[in-house]
């Protein structure tokens, strides 16, 4: 009788341990992800068929089919029925609901089972048993795409497309009146800048030597006078060392009445 | 009682018991021999992925800029598709293989996608539901509003099963994604095998037909996209197997279960997306109504008849009463003889899924009135402007869609556009040979008779890219409709490669014509300057740099916070909803192209700004930056052929410059963000 249910068993003590890495241990991340993968897209949908058919009328490529078909559309209606019952849909509510599911398909399907004669699968088993040499062809495809998956996913250099820098200012956020001004240097190269910032067209306040590197940024506070009563516009130019005459970057910032009622 | 659950036919494994002595060692014997439990399968996944490393060196030469080998991806695509294809045409292997070879295609052809977009979600609908998702990580709720496509959260099935994923795992939601649609692709090709073979009785025709589903014009790219349909498609193919399953099925627990296990799948499709779940009725109510009305048995007698009536011998009512006869008479049999009779008789009086069906039509329904009601307002437009633009084609009164020359004027090359022509004339030419398979085989098989139909609604529908407002209508349709094409084509090509007469040239010849097909689908489905990958991340050193859009994305929301109201332009307002968390107002939604394209600022302008409490705009100057599939990379030489070539005139993208109320908060050289909330107490230009 037990052997009739050694799969059913697997199934619920897989279920329970994942349930419980994920819900004490979730900072083990490789071992959370297979508990996770394993709860979402793999036990409810082998349980719940284990549930639906419980003697022979699935050979192995079937039962892999209803297993993961009715997992992802399990799961789907889980999320439904979590947000119907107003549970947030977190780690722990998708945990105990999905390890709920999975529990309750198993104990059904051991329930079904426990009259069977028939052996669960049927005779003509598709199992895996690869050789020697499938197991070294399959081992090699394996790498081999693993391989190209990875040299797809690292960035590479393009000669073809160009740098460019961020300027930017915006009002501090607690209402004062400081301006935030702000340099992010995503060119290729080392790149030296220089900032100026104008109060209508009178300058404020200059950066002359600023160097960024790739990828660098460069930030500051300025103090300004009170919100002024007629409108005025803080302007701030960047021009890069190389091309000291041309305006490379320009924002600006509108003072007054209106600011003041934002 | 076994045996008529059993597929009948079903090719299996020949395991001989003879001890055989084993072949030399030698290199060719190593890789071209059977390898005995998986057959060749084996041998062709290494095949295969050396392919996939083709697909992956060409993708990073055209990410990297040192070219773009598009014959370095064509033969990557061949090394993966055609020796698995040639073993699928054989008759040698086992069913075992033949799944294992099919799945490994599947999960192949996935990656190449994943090759395509390493590193981000980067398909137009992948940012929506991106942001779907993350909306769903964020509030732990469903049916947060998507300013850009506001029918989408009313559909949360595939982001649901990822947030899901997300949450439990710890990964991001773009690799969680890709996880789930692996598997959904697994699904897709699993159970379409299952489908065909439980319709055909040959794991043969099986296979054949998921290598031929595999050249439909989406399958590549557009089938595996984060978005909606990818999961609900799969899913839906799995509920027609387990119809198809329950059809043949005679006991009662059998057939409650796998209707309990249909349903379940029915109600994920339905919350899914709309489109999969009206097919998915659609398909189950006409094999019910052909089950009901016999369609499949009084098929030839049907055709002599109106043949009759054409011709005047036999009058209309006659040919009517003379069908209510057979149907009454054909019933009357099918009683006396009992089910399982023979054969023949019992796939004619096999179960409709008529009970299946009205359960589809009463959720999609219900899911339509009580959740989505938005579907019939976003639908409609798309659908009627199809049907407009095909009435004033025929009537004359606008022209055809040029084919292969996208709106901005780009043409495909000359070779292209012969092998699309190419393989849709394959195709014509292939399916009434396997119609005719149909019509000696499988005119008593319902699903067959109405694959037949689906077939030759594709070629009908063809005729759809004709039309400026209905091609992409007739594009989407196609990997609905193409499951009737494969079918169809696969029973004509294994017709002819069992063919005493076929020699090895003539096996060449078909395995040509199937990867000219495959190609045509590939040709037809997707741009031909995305098909390689684009650089989205390029390395300076050990950082890696992201384009402009991307960069003021996130600059906005680490600055300025989330949830801010932006006018934008299609593609960089899609990088605002998925990477910055914005409420962005982008296209044709509100008119915003034009607030966005105009010289000057009018007064509308202002009243929809108001209106809609638009706090910044965003100004890209390139002009790709309106095209919402290419305008999220870096600028390339070669991107320029795709859309009208530069920028816009400085008048269009400076104007809000001419405003001195206007704030301009980020200048990155292409894209400009203006804070526009001083122009809400603006009420005319004037």
């Amino acid at each position: 009788m037990l052997r009739q249910l050694n799969d059913l068993i697997l199934v619920v003590g897989v279920a329970i341990l994942a349930v419980v890495v994920l819900l004490a241990m979730p900072g083990v991340l490789p071992l959370r992800i297979l508990c996770a993968v394993l709860l979402v897209l793999i036990l409810p949908g082998y349980a719940l068929t284990a549930a639906f058919f419980p003697g022979h009328f699935l050979d192995i490529p079937q039962r892999v089919l209803f297993s993961l078909g009715l997992s992802l559309a399990v799961t789907a209606l889980v999320g439904l029925s979590l947000h119907v019952l107003k549970q947030s849909l977190q780690l722990t509510s998708w945990s105990l609901a999905l390890g709920g599911v999975t529990l309750a398909a198993a104990l059904l399907a051991a329930w079904r089972r426990r009259s069977l004669v028939q052996p669960v699968y049927s005779p003509d088993t598709f199992r895996f048993k690869p050789n020697v040499r499938e197991g070294v062809l399959l081992g090699l495809a394996l790498f081999v795409t693993g391989a190209a998956l990875q040299l797809a996913r690292v960035p590479t250099p393009n000669p073809n497309v160009s740098g460019y820098t961020l300027l930017w200012m915006v009002p501090a956020e607690n209402g004062s009146n400081q301006l935030r001004v702000g340099v992010d240097s995503k060119e290729f190269d080392i790149t030296r800048y220089n900032v100026q910032l104008f109060d209508n067209g009178r300058l404020l306040e200059r950066w002359p030597d600023l160097e960024l590197e790739p990828g660098g940024s460069w930030q500051t506070a300025i103090e300004l006078a009170a919100t002024p009563a007629v409108t005025s516009t803080i302007e701030a130019r960047l021009y890069r060392s190389d091309a000291p005459e041309q305006v490379y970057r320009r924002v600006r910032f509108v003072r007054g009445e209106q600011q003041a009622k934002d | 009682m076994e045996n008529t659950d059993k597929i009948l036919e079903v090719e299996t494994p020949v395991i001989s018991q003879t001890p055989t002595r084993p072949a030399p060692f030698t290199i060719r014997t190593w890789i071209t021999i059977d390898t005995g439990n998986w057959g060749r399968l084996p041998i062709l996944c290494l095949i295969g992925a050396v392919g996939l490393a083709l697909v992956s060196i060409a993708d990073t030469l055209a990410r990297s800029g040192m070219g773009r080998y598009e014959l370095l991806f064509w033969l990557g695509l061949s090394l993966l598709v055609g020796p698995i294809g040639g073993r699928l045409a054989s008759r040698a292997p086992t069913r075992r293989e033949r799944i294992g070879l099919v799945m490994v295609l599947g999960l192949g052809l996935y990656l190449v996608k994943i090759m395509h977009s390493p590193q981000a979600f980067t398909f137009s609908d992948e940012l929506i539901h991106y942001f779907n998702g993350n909306r769903i990580l964020e509030t732990g709720r469903l049916f947060s509003p998507n300013p850009i496509l506001p029918v989408t959260p009313s559909y949360p099935g595939l982001e649901t099963v990822t947030a899901s994923l997300s949450s439990l795992s710890g990964l991001n939601l773009f690799d969680s994604g890709i996880i789930v649609l692996g598997v959904a692709r697994l699904v897709t090709m699993l159970a379409l095998f299952l489908f065909v073979e439980q319709i055909s009785r040959s794991a043969h025709v099986a296979g054949m037909a998921a290598l031929l589903y595999t050249a439909h014009a989406n399958f590549l790219f557009w089938s595996v996209q984060y978005s909606y349909e990818s999961l609900a498609l799969p899913l839906a193919i799995f509920v027609l197997y387990l119809a198809a399953r329950r059809a043949d099925t005679t006991l009662r627990s059998q057939r409650v279960a796998l209707t309990l296990a249909a349903l379940i799948g029915i109600e994920a499709v339905v919350i899914t997306h709309h489109l999969t779940s009206y097919f998915l009725v659609v398909f189950l109510i006409c094999w019910a109504l052909i089950v009901r009305f016999r369609i499949h048995v009084a098929m030839k007698a049907g055709a002599l008849g109106v043949v009759s009536w054409y011709a005047g011998e036999t009058a209309l009512g006659q040919l009517v009463r003379g069908y209510g006869q057979r149907l009454r008479s054909g019933a009357q049999a099918a009683r006396a003889r009992g089910l399982k009779a023979n054969v023949k008789t019992a796939l004619e009086n096999r179960g409709g899924p008529g009970d299946l069906a009205l359960m589809a039509l009463g959720s999609a329904l219900l899911w339509q009135i009580l959740i989505a009601s938005a579907t019939s307002s976003y639908l409609a437009p798309v659908l009627s402007r199809a049907f407009t633009s095909i009435i004033q084609i025929i009537i004359g009164e606008s022209t055809a869609r040029e084919l292969f020359q996208s709106e901005a004027g780009y043409t495909a090359p000359i070779l292209e556009r012969l092998i699309a022509f190419g393989s849709v004339l394959l195709l014509a030419l292939g399916v009434p040979f396997g119609l005719r398979k149909i019509w000696q085989q499988y005119r008593h098989h319902p699903v067959a008779t109405l694959l037949a139909g689906a077939t030759l609604l594709y070629f009908a529908m063809l005729a759809l890219r004709f039309s400026p407002a209905a091609w992409e209508t007739g594009n989407r349709a196609s990997e609905f409709v193409f499951l009737g094409v494969a079918f169809v084509l696969a029973l004509a090509l294994i017709e002819w490669w069992n063919s005493p007469n076929m020699t090895r040239i003539g096996q060449v010849l078909i395995m040509a014509s199937i990867a000219l097909i495959f190609m045509g689908g590939i040709i037809a489905g997707w741009p031909p300057l995305l098909r390689l990958s684009r650089p989205l991340q390029v390395k300076v050193d050990q950082l890696k740099i992201e384009p402009q859009g991307m960069a003021t994305t996130r600059w906005l929301r680490s600055v300025l916070g989330p949830d801010h109201t932006l006018i934008a332009d299609e593609s960089n307002g899609r990088l605002l909803l998925a990477y910055g968390g914005q409420n962005p107002l982008v296209g044709r939604n509100l008119n915003v192209n034009e607030v966005i394209g105009a010289e000057l600022i009018e007064d509308w302008h202002l009243e929809l700004m108001r209106e809609q409490q638009v706090e910044y705009v965003l100004v890209d100057r390139r002009r790709v930056s309106w095209n919402n599939m290419a305008g999220y990379y870096f600028d390339e030489p070669e991107s320029e052929a795709l859309v009208p070539k530069g920028l816009f005139a400085p008048e269009i993208y400076e104007k809000f410059d001419s405003r001195p109320e206007v704030g301009r908060l980020l200048d990155s050289g292409n894209i400009v963000i203006y804070d526009v909330r001083t122009l809400r107490n603006v009420t005319s230009v004037k």
